[in-house]
């Protein structure tokens, strides 16, 4: 299957080039694409001294943004499997093979890996709370377990992809369990498997300072609108 | 209200109108923005005899204190600008994704193409 891998990267010089080597070595198959999101520091130019393309963004468009200029990328160039990785270390590449596994096996268009159905592993009490209710409700609406909605490490199939490349289908910032709903709506089958996520190791967090106070309510308008959004 | 504020704030509001008009002219602003503090420079022109009209309006809603009227309409105006302009933003930044993405793939195309040329 041709696969690529996406790794949206924005200011992190200090992880970039072990996130891709490290994904060159678990699954050397695979085409990589680093998408600098208007990287400020040495991103871009370490990115390319790896041997993995890379997508210039002229300005800071957000994870989202980032993401979409991948999935634009696959479905000109013809990839089937798209995986999506951090940029900042916290996805381990070896998870990939379970998650295109799973893919397989249960026929799936996007397989979300979670980091808490194996292992532990520790996140803050606001963001717990925020995991756990979103959980809930994607779990409520779809009627599939999910343990780990926001979780960035992903594999989706061509259909889901190509059906997220399109203008309005993504958004800019934070593409979470919103986006599982609006999947699932559209008929895409959503699963998870699990993963193994290290703490991050460099960067700073997308959830830091008044953010998740921010993030809750933009997730919370953002699932209504799904709701309210004719198919 | 005396006569001598009344036509400060008739001239502010003219000023107003005079710079936005100006501004469309050089093309420093544009036309279907402009519509907003073209509005907003009539209704400081128009202000500076509001209080006549305004006393009476306060008074048939039943307000005791009529500048209330004032602050309540002006907090609406400056809602619906709000809007407006947050509106214009998100189209904004939704071209603006749309341009940078293609950039991005564009930027990427013509880098392939250069390799290929020099290959060949």
């Amino acid at each position: 299957m041709k696969t690529l891998v996406i790794i949206p990267a924005y200011n992190e010089e200090g992880t970039i080039q072990e996130v891709v080597m490290r994904t060159q070595r678990e699954i050397p198959s695979a085409d990589i694409v680093v998408v600098n999101d208007g990287s400020s520091d040495d991103t871009p130019r370490l990115a390319e001294q790896t041997g993995a393309m890379v997508l210039n963004l002229p300005c800071n468009l957000g994870y989202g943004g980032a993401l979409q200029t991948g999935f634009r990328f696959a479905t000109r160039h013809g990839y089937e499997v798209v995986v999506t990785i951090d940029g900042d270390g916290q996805h381990d590449p070896s998870g990939t093979h379970q998650l295109i596994a799973v893919m397989e096996r249960e026929r799936a268009d996007v397989v979300i890996g979670s980091r808490f159905l194996q292992g532990q592993y520790r996140v803050g009490f606001a963001r717990k709370l925020a995991i756990r209710v979103f959980s809930h409700l994607a779990t409520r609406y779809t009627g599939t377990t999910f343990t780990d909605p926001t979780s960035g490490f992903q594999a989706l199939s061509r259909r889901a992809f190509s059906y997220l490349a399109l203008r309005d289908n993504y958004p800019l910032d934070y593409p979470d369990v919103h986006i599982i709903m609006a999947l699932h709506r559209m008929n895409f089958k959503v699963v998870e498997a699990p993963v193994r996520m290290v703490e991050k190791v460099g960067g700073k967090s997308m959830h830091s300072g008044l953010k998740p106070v921010f993030y809750v309510v933009r997730m919370s308008l953002a699932i209504v609108m799904v709701l309210l959004k004719k198919v | 209200m005396s006569v001598q504020v009344r036509i400060i704030i008739f001239c502010v509001g003219l000023g107003l109108l005079a710079l936005v008009f100006a501004l469309v002219r050089k093309g420093r602003f544009r036309e279907e923005l402009s519509v907003v503090w073209l509005l907003i420079g009539l209704t400081a022109m128009l202000s500076s005899g509001a209080d006549v009209v305004l006393d009476r309006v306060a008074f048939k809603l039943g307000i005791s204190y009529p500048p209330v009227l004032g602050f309540v309409m002006l907090f609406l105006v400056l809602i619906f600008g709000f809007l407006y302009f947050s509106v214009v933003t998100s189209d904004l930044k939704s071209s603006l994704k749309e341009l940078a993405q293609q950039t991005a793939l564009l930027e990427d195309e013509l880098k392939r193409l250069a390799e290929k040329m020099s290959r060949q």
